[in-house]
């Protein structure tokens, strides 16, 4: 089995390479050009060993991304058998089945090599502001959603592909911004290879193999030890999430088995693909079923490799949460960000403790506003904001917090220097965390204006919008009340968010996301804190005296 | 009455401490009193006491007292802050609360995050509006602003911030909103965000501005308080502050900008350091200062202290970033480690040593201060590797309990781990130098500085104890610790030349930039600093550097690049962009041909001369040097050695002594491994020379 290291090597040599990967993920921020890398860091790197084992992760990453890559890289060897890679390789992929999901969550990979031997693997994964395609989530086939990259060598033995860079550029509305950040991606692959190979050369050692086992020996004992904790037995939820089209909702089953230190997911039962861009790939489900079930068992382990063999996903092929190609999948995350929803709610009736309420900020909104500047300029943001996550055990859900996926808003002033749109509000909506001893976060509005005034665009503004929660509220725990409804309101009117509009100059469109779900009952919050959140405006007087029963104006 | 002395005073967490210098006879005066947390002012007038014992009316004699204090930083902590309240457009009030909705971590799903420092009914929207380009799309409304103001009125707020969207390219209505509250409440502070920082984001610049109105009533009255109890006293001279930039201004300028003395104090031993690297004849250096809680490292390179801006204070968890509230202010550039002499170790879920970041701190203490402290620390490690006498700690005024160290390691690390006593305590001693150095290696190479070609400035209680294996670990060469490090932050105040920083977003695209403005604009800043310096005693023209932040059109990271002297003109600019293309690809490997780039902020530093040193060479007394000796654990033998003792302030000059050795003083201990070695400069600088090989086992 794996080699024995005397525990304070071990501990030495792990944390150089935990600090590798924080290193990586640092140096995006400082080469990357669009805002949605740059202002919301929808982007996460990685490493791997030889076999293409996840080694470690920075501290900030989104799941999906993150369980795609993972994915991805052991699927690399079909295309390119590892033994083949030379030094100065450099793959590149979109291929949604096989990375993140959907087109815009490009992967860029690069075998490192040390004295001429392959020792590791280096990746990331950006979400791009534009890789082509139709603005809609009323997508019906991938055909429609843009470029399409399998597999290919964007490197040769350190030669860039400049075709491939053509065609992806041609095919992008905003092509300097994705040349820009691609070549931002080869950096940070090949700044994460060198510091590997110092890595190496500072221990001694020809391959990151045998420290990579023993570390994911002890990640793998620790995480069944938590696991343990759990009675077994099987543990079922299911949900019917809503479409984006009218009152259609598709659902999803799961059956949690808990068996000593192991979890089997099983998506059975889960309502078949649609003819829709929110279908789900597995790679995306498995990466946020793992996720979920870390956060339950084992938050502060480190994750890698060790931490995913007590774990198995199974779904049906053809399902929602395993569509198969060629389903429309721009907006998966308005299925897959549910699924956390369903593990949590799975095991509330075995450790109600470690869960959290059901929280109105998955999914995590993405909104695309594209059009041109009064000067012929053209612009497109990509702002990303979240309503409130669910009352904890022990604390109140925290308001507008991006859950499960995890990205920074877009500041105002950052999106109007980038665009002409004047955005009007961005404020906490009173009433809509979940009443509970623990109240659900709040969500927020967030309204935008197109001017008509000097700015005003040269012609419509495409809206597009991926959300979700318009139909189906956050459910408390214990007792504890439901979250507010989503909505989003076009010059007064009501719209959902399945459809792409175009706005006009002086169009004023606004957003209000849901609130999560409180936690126990609410008669049994503390009164100082009801009263005082009264007077703070984040609940009305009704809500104090109806729903908390507040007998006066404390 | 000459003034020919000069006084540094740092208010810490635990200690008062004071130098004072007198410039005539090269006498260097050392004090340490209690801090005193409910008005710190007391703590400094018992220290002026105990000197002034020592020389009587030597505050008369005095010219300047630099002033350094956490008081900032805890006033944030502790909630100890005005009732403050928070102007912002309509409709973005709750920008305040709703941060950058990212979790700090991925996985906790029972994450706080601190509460806003005001409360929601006391951020207020204006009816205003003001476009990116800077135009007025929305006038103010003066009958709004009367019934704002009442409200504010009676509410009895203390202190009031101003953040409008946009107010960096436009600050006129935040102009007009100061001078219609001033007039409406009488001796409430305003603090306007396009003063207190004049830069595009709008959450960042409302926390800094809220984090210095929320401190500056219980500035104003602390520091003016002090001034008089000063001048009662006998002090003539002036009472001066230090910034987190490591400048030093005026009490105004300091009261009304209070968030820029966040790190007031530890920039003090940077400053220090800074100063000890140029009396070396040294380009380029580490700071490393280790004290009880904590450890802070500064890459040193060329004549000014390296800056930085963006902060956090009153973090959720102390080491994650994203769990504080944000401030921007100009900051010297310190990497803070939670690993420090109070930090314990134990076994993680991973079955894997772990030393820090909690911390033992002070009460109960680790283990060998037999105060009840059951966890094993650093210090106890310290303690059975032989590193620390326990008769001799702090001067022997505190004895050390060994037996206690030992059990407490035994039981929670040596055991689980199946190693015997001395290599758990020495696998707990190299941990903690290992963190050090890999958060030093990563904030070296953002800074793309290679760790071996510098020297090591160590100081703090625990620094001079940790420095040989940290240098080791980071292939560091030679290292230098200067006098008083007991007491280095006051000793680094009295080596800062006044100065102040100013910034100004401009955001222009280079080519199309009218250099006209830009000189005007350049003016229009120092102009301000003038001033500033001004009130701080300065009447000699200060010398400005001016610098631009500088990116390609989209991207996010700035770079900084100092404009040649003289105003901007085409010649410049067109050096400017060399310049930017070549730091770039300096930086990256790589640079962007043919990217459009652009102009991002302006930014003016003010500086006056630079003082006397008070670090003065002094001769070794020589007589009796040689303590005695002691066990202590060398990692190349794998085992207990001999080491022999020194008293450091005994060791004659330029005589080179070899290790392994000790030396020790008051305030430190500093340990020095096999096959260095050392010896005592002109300037009473301890130097210790690493071998060139087997410095690690």
């Amino acid at each position: 089995m794996s080699q024995t290291f005397d525990a304070l090597t071990l501990e030495r040599a792990w944390s150089r390479l935990k600090s590798i990967a924080d290193e990586a993920d640092a140096s995006v921020m400082r080469t990357a050009f669009s805002s949605i890398i740059r202002d919301s860091h929808d982007y996460s790197c990685a490493f791997y060993d030889a076999r293409g084992y996840l080694m470690s992760q920075p501290g900030f990453v989104t799941p999906g991304l993150l369980g795609g890559m993972t994915a991805a890289i052991r699927a690399i060897n079909d295309y390119f058998p590892f033994q083949s890679l030379v030094e100065g390789d450099v793959i590149i992929t979109n291929d949604p089945w096989l990375v993140c999901g959907h087109l815009p969550d490009v992967m860029v990979a690069a075998p490192v090599f040390h004295h001429g031997k392959l020792v590791a693997f280096a990746a990331c994964v950006f979400h791009h502001q534009d890789i082509g395609g139709r603005l809609g989530v009323d997508n019906r086939e991938i055909f429609e959603e843009g470029l399409q990259i399998p597999p290919s060598m964007l490197c040769r033995a350190g030669q860039f592909n400049e075709d491939l860079i053509g065609v992806m550029s041609a095919n992008s509305r905003m092509p300097e911004l994705l040349v820009n950040d691609i070549r931002s991606q080869v950096n940070t692959v090949q700044f994460t290879g060198s510091r590997i190979r110092a890595f190496l050369d500072e221990f001694g050692w020809d391959s990151l193999e045998p420290i990579a086992d023993a570390i994911f020996e002890r990640t793998e004992v620790a995480l069944r030890k938590s696991i343990e904790e759990i009675p077994d037995g099987v543990y079922r939820s299911e949900y019917p999430i809503e479409t984006g089209d009218g009152d259609r909702t598709v659902l999803v089953k799961l059956a949690l088995t808990v068996d000593g230190g192991s979890v089997t997911a099983d998506f059975e039962g889960s309502d078949p693909q649609i003819d829709r861009g929110i279908n789900c790939v597995l790679n995306f489900t498995i990466a946020y079923c793992l996720f979920a079930l870390k956060s339950v068992t084992a938050p502060f382990l480190p994750n890698n490799h060790g931490s995913t063999k007590p774990f198995t996903v199974k779904a049906p092929e053809g399902s929602i949460v395993n569509a198969k190609r060629p389903a429309a999948v721009i907006a998966r995350n308005t299925v897959g960000h549910f699924i956390p929803s369903l593990v949590y709610e799975a095991l509330a009736e075995v450790v109600p403790e470690k869960v959290i309420a059901e929280s109105g900020s998955l999914p995590t909104w993405w909104l695309t506003l594209a059009g041109t500047r009064h000067d012929g300029r053209p612009f497109m943001v990509g702002p990303m904001f979240s309503g409130g996550i669910g009352a904890r055990s022990s604390s109140d859900g925290v308001s507008c917090l991006t859950f499960p996926a995890n990205v920074n808003n877009t500041p105002v002033e950052l999106l109007e220097s980038d665009s002409p749109l004047i955005v009007e509000r961005r404020e906490y909506l009173q009433d809509s965390g979940g009443a509970g001893r623990y109240r659900g976060g709040l969500g927020q509005e967030f309204a935008l204006r197109v001017p008509d005034d000097d700015m005003a665009p040269d012609g419509p503004v495409v809206e597009f919008l991926t959300a979700g929660r318009f139909s189906t509220v956050a459910k408390g725990v214990s007792g504890g009340g439901e979250g507010s409804l989503a909505s989003a309101i076009l010059n007064g009117e009501p719209i959902t968010w399945g459809k792409s509009f175009l706005l006009n100059a002086g169009d004023r469109i606004s957003y209000r996301t849901a609130g999560g779900g409180g936690y126990g009952a609410p008669g049994e919050r503390d009164r100082e804190l009801v009263a005082e959140e009264l007077r703070e405006g984040l609940i009305s007087a009704e809500a104090a005296f109806d729903l908390y029963g507040l007998k006066s104006h404390g | 009455m000459s003034s020919n002395m000069r006084m540094g005073c740092d208010i810490g967490g635990t200690f008062t401490d004071f130098v004072v210098f007198d410039e005539d006879t090269g006498t260097l005066r050392v004090e340490k009193c209690l801090t005193t947390p409910r008005d710190p002012s007391d703590g400094v007038m018992e220290g002026v006491r105990l000197l002034d014992e020592d020389a009587p009316g030597f505050l008369t004699q005095t010219g300047q007292v630099f002033h350094g204090t956490t008081l900032v930083i805890n006033a944030v902590l502790e909630r100890r802050g005005a009732k403050t309240a928070l102007l912002t457009t309509e409709g973005f009030r709750d920008v305040l609360a709703i941060g950058t909705e990212r979790r700090y971590d991925l996985y906790d799903l029972q994450q706080q995050y601190p509460e806003p420092l005001v409360p929601r009914r006391l951020r207020l929207g204006v009816n205003e509006r003001i476009r990116s380009d800077g135009k007025v799309i929305r006038e103010l409304d003066q009958a709004q602003i009367k019934k704002l103001a009442a409200e504010l009125k009676s509410e009895d707020v203390e202190s009031v911030a101003i953040c409008l969207l946009h107010s960096y390219t436009n600050p006129q209505h935040e102009q007009q909103l100061r001078v219609m509250f001033e007039e409406a409440l009488p001796g409430v502070n305003i603090s306007l965000s396009s003063e207190v920082l004049p830069e595009i984001n709008e959450y960042t610049r409302t926390s800094t501005t809220v984090v210095n109105a929320y401190c500056k009533p219980l500035m104003t009255s602390y520091l003016t308080s002090l001034k008089e109890r000063m001048n009662d006293n006998g002090l003539a001279g002036q009472l001066l502050v230090m910034l987190s930039s490591g400048g030093v201004t005026s009490i105004d300028t300091a009261s009304r900008n209070p968030v820029r003395l966040i790190e007031s104090g530890p920039v003090g031993g940077v400053i220090l350091a800074q100063h000890v690297k140029a009396l070396c004849g040294m380009k380029d250096a580490f700071a490393f200062d280790m004290g009880g809680t904590t450890a802070k490292i500064c890459i040193m390179e060329g004549d000014t202290l390296p800056r930085t801006s963006v902060y956090e204070v009153a973090r959720t968890q102390r080491f994650k970033v994203g769990s504080g509230l944000p401030i921007k202010v100009p900051c010297v550039d310190l990497l803070e480690i939670g690993t420090g002499g109070g930090s314990i170790a134990g076994i993680n879920d991973l079955e894997l040593l772990q030393v820090g970041p909690r911390s033992a701190g002070s009460e109960p203490g680790p283990a060998c201060y037999g105060l009840g402290g059951e966890n094993p620390t650093v210090t106890d490690a310290d303690l059975v590797l032989g590193y620390l006498d326990p008769n001799f700690f702090l001067g022997g005024e505190m004895k050390l309990d060994v037996d206690a160290a030992q059990a407490a390691i035994e039981a929670k690390v040596g055991q689980p781990l199946g190693l015997d006593v001395a290599r758990a305590a020495f696998g707990i001693h190299d941990s903690a130098n290992e963190s050090m150095a890999a958060a030093t290696r990563m904030y070296a190479a953002e800074r793309g500085v290679d760790p071996t070609e510098l020297a090591l400035v160590a100081s703090g209680g625990a620094g001079p104890v940790h420095c040989y294996g940290l240098a080791a670990k980071l292939g560091v060469r030679e290292i230098i610790i200067p006098v008083a490090v007991g007491v280095g932050s006051a000793l680094g105040f009295l080596v800062a030349p006044i100065s102040y920083d100013l910034v100004r977003t401009h955001k222009v695209p280079l080519p199309d930039a009218d250099l006209s403005e830009v000189e005007s604009l350049f003016r229009g800043l120092e102009a301000d600093a003038r001033g500033v310096m001004k009130e701080a005693g300065q009447t000699k023209e200060p010398e400005f550097v001016r610098s631009l932040d500088v990116r390609y059109v989209g991207q996010g990271y700035e770079i900084n690049v100092v404009l040649p002297r003289g105003a901007v003109d085409s010649q410049g600019m067109s050096a400017l962009a060399e310049l930017f293309q070549a730091t770039y690809e300096e930086l990256f490997g790589r640079s962007f041909e043919g990217n459009a780039f652009e102009i991002v902020n302006l930014r003016i530093i003010a500086s006056g001369p630079i003082p006397p040193s008070p670090i003065v060479p002094r001769a070794g007394t020589g007589s009796d040097y040689r303590k005695t000796a002691r066990q202590a654990w060398c990692p190349i033998a794998d085992g207990y050695v001999e080491h022999r003792v020194y008293d450091r302030y005994s060791v004659p000059t330029g005589l080179t002594l070899e290790g392994p050795a000790i030396f020790e003083e008051r305030e430190s201990t500093v340990v020095v491994g096999s096959g260095a070695t050392a010896w005592v400069d002109e300037q009473g600088l301890l130097r210790i020379r690493l071998p060139e090989e087997g410095v690690t086992p």
